[in-house]
């Protein structure tokens, strides 16, 4: 491979820097800060966004990861130039951006659908944006040429877009991304549309290529594996709103909210009952609230949520679960389970143990750990708890 | 016609039907109609010019050109072409000069081909325009000399299928390079 460049290094062997077409220039030292703020888009009676706010440190991979409809690609849009918000600002570097039209904000984008141009070769397509900017031919080939070396595609270089699988063109396309050396890179949702091993392959290279570059980048996506394996942040959006923005680890463990609670990862929604302040009784233990809980809601009903590996099961004769069914995962096996003959929840137990068991087999579900949530039956109390 | 049919299918997608339903009018229209109401209209300079006689054969070619140049519009995708070109820093014209015109190569040629053999045997307007064109001057010259006139109509079909022999050729060999339909 050829020597990688960095967004705010030279065009190697030009001498001088690429520049932004007429608009925004090159990118800062050490990456461009975003800021979303308060940002509302209306289409005709649906309200896309409502008062969306975010802030992308230098160099940060962000992932914006909801259902569809939430909001996400209009937000990227909207960071991109391509649609206008109704209110709020665009902030980038501490400039507002909202005046800039999209052609002149120097941001490289990769597509959910394939996007390369169809009448220019695979090497003309990543040296488009270079032509654009008045790079000299012989700069623009060799620029060209190092990032498909760096995607490793630069004996496809004359080749047409048809003439390349799915995963080659998004390839292709991140190299015509990066080739302007954008200060933001926008990525649409770009695995979507290939199949599972590919995506795996790609989004592994992407995240490489992201941390080599330290571009500040914004994925939009709404599988929450790719989100969760690829961002340093992922902000979970719905309804045009944020829900939660957090590190993986954060947003698995310690959901703010029900929603992200249910949309991040596996979660089974249990009855439980407040028992005193703080206290919740679930599975016929109590635990403590960690956070403020109103004293008046002793003897309500809430849901607790509780995620597969934070219970626990044991065989027993005529106790409170049937097995229904068994899936091996590997080093885990998910047990799924008909709790109280009417509530259906999933259990990850060590495939050890999940071979013992047999669908139909009488076990007995317990609260293997402290770390649930309660949703609220009682208000808007949206609570961690603790085991007692 | 190429930034009209880009303009609807990514602003204004909803008045496809709108266009649909304007560009079917000379076609419902009779050109007898057209023109007498043109010439009733226009200024009398203008009249038993080829100046008129454009204008009117403008409105003659829309329905066929609109369409082949719809069908071009249809068969890429528009919205996220030009979207990447703006990203990477083009203008409406680049975009349009170096993405979108060559991906509807075809059709531009379809709807050029479609208008010029249209306007080569279109005979009301012209006559009713006073404006010799080559099928008033074949009608004309049929009466002196009926063999030159019926080998310069054999010659005009000759040319029409070679032109669209061309585009066909143009159109798989586009296909073969940029796999485009």
């Amino acid at each position: 491979m050829t020597a990688l460049f960095r967004p705010n290094q030279l065009v190697p062997g030009s001498g001088t820097a690429v520049q932004g077409p007429g608009g925004m220039g090159e990118p800062s030292p050490g990456g461009t800060s975003v800021g979303l703020r308060d940002l509302s888009c209306v289409f005709g009676s649906v309200r896309a966004l409502d008062g969306f706010s975010i802030d992308i440190a230098p160099g940060e991979f962000l992932a914006l990861l909801g259902p569809s409809g939430c909001g996400k690609t209009t937000a990227l849009r909207i960071l991109a130039g391509f649609e206008a918000p109704s209110g709020g600002q665009v902030i980038v570097d501490g400039q507002d951006i909202r005046s800039v039209p999209a052609q002149k904000r120097n941001m490289g984008m990769v597509f959910q659908s394939y996007s390369l141009f169809p009448n220019m070769t695979v090497l003309e397509n990543v040296a488009f944006g270079l032509r654009l900017r008045r790079v000299s031919g012989s700069q623009r080939k060799t620029k060209a040429m190092s990032l498909l070396d760096m995607v490793e595609l630069a004996d496809r270089a004359n080749r047409y877009p048809h003439q390349l699988s799915g995963g080659q063109q998004q390839r292709v396309a991140l190299a015509r991304a990066l080739a302007i050396e954008p200060r933001v890179l926008l990525l649409d949702e770009p695995l979507s549309a290939l199949d599972a091993k590919v995506r795996v392959q790609l989004r592994d290279q992407i995240r490489a290529l992201q941390r080599r570059l330290a571009i500040t980048t914004v994925f939009v996506t709404h599988d929450q594996d790719e989100a969760l394996s690829m961002a340093d942040r992922v902000a979970v959006m719905r309804g045009g709103k944020l829900e939660q923005v957090a590190s993986p680890a954060e947003l698995y463990d310690e959901p703010q909210t029900p929603f992200v609670a249910e949309f991040v990862g596996t979660m089974n929604r249990l009855p439980g009952k407040l028992v005193g302040p703080g206290r919740v009784a679930v599975l016929g233990r109590e635990v403590t609230a960690r956070g403020p809980v109103a004293v008046g809601n002793a003897g309500k009903d809430v849901d607790v949520l509780v995620r597969p590996e934070a219970l626990a099961l044991a065989p027993e004769h005529g106790a409170n679960g049937i097995v229904s069914a068994v899936t091996f995962r590997g080093a885990q096996t998910r047990v799924d389970v008909l709790l109280w003959a009417d509530m259906a929840v999933k259990v990850d137990v060590p495939s050890s143990q999940g071979a013992t068991l047999a669908p139909g087999a009488s076990v007995k579900v317990t609260l293997a750990s402290d770390n649930v949530l309660v949703d609220g039956k009682v208000g808007d109390i949206s609570l961690r708890l603790e085991e007692a | 016609m190429v930034p009209t049919t880009v303009y609807i299918h990514l602003r204004r997608p909803g008045l496809r039907r709108v266009m649909d339903f304007v560009t079917s009018l000379p076609l419902v229209i009779p050109p007898v109609v057209l023109i007498l109401g043109v010439l009733t209209v226009a200024p009398s300079r203008l009249k038993a010019t080829p100046f008129l006689l454009a204008l009117e054969y403008v409105v003659l070619a829309v329905p066929f050109s609109y369409r082949a140049l719809d069908a071009g519009v249809r068969s890429i995708d528009v919205k996220t072409l030009v979207d990447a070109s703006r990203s990477l820093g083009g203008e409406w014209l680049t975009t349009m000069r170096c993405v979108l015109l060559p991906n509807m190569r075809v059709a531009v040629l379809s709807a050029t081909v479609l208008t010029v053999a249209l306007v080569l045997g279109e005979y009301t307007m012209a006559s009713l325009d006073q404006y010799q064109t080559f099928p008033t001057w074949i009608v004309l010259f049929e009466a002196s000399n009926s063999h030159v006139s019926v080998a310069a109509s054999l010659m005009a079909l000759f040319l029409t299928w070679l032109v669209l022999i061309a585009i066909s050729l143009v159109g798989r060999s586009r296909r073969q390079a940029g796999g485009m339909s």
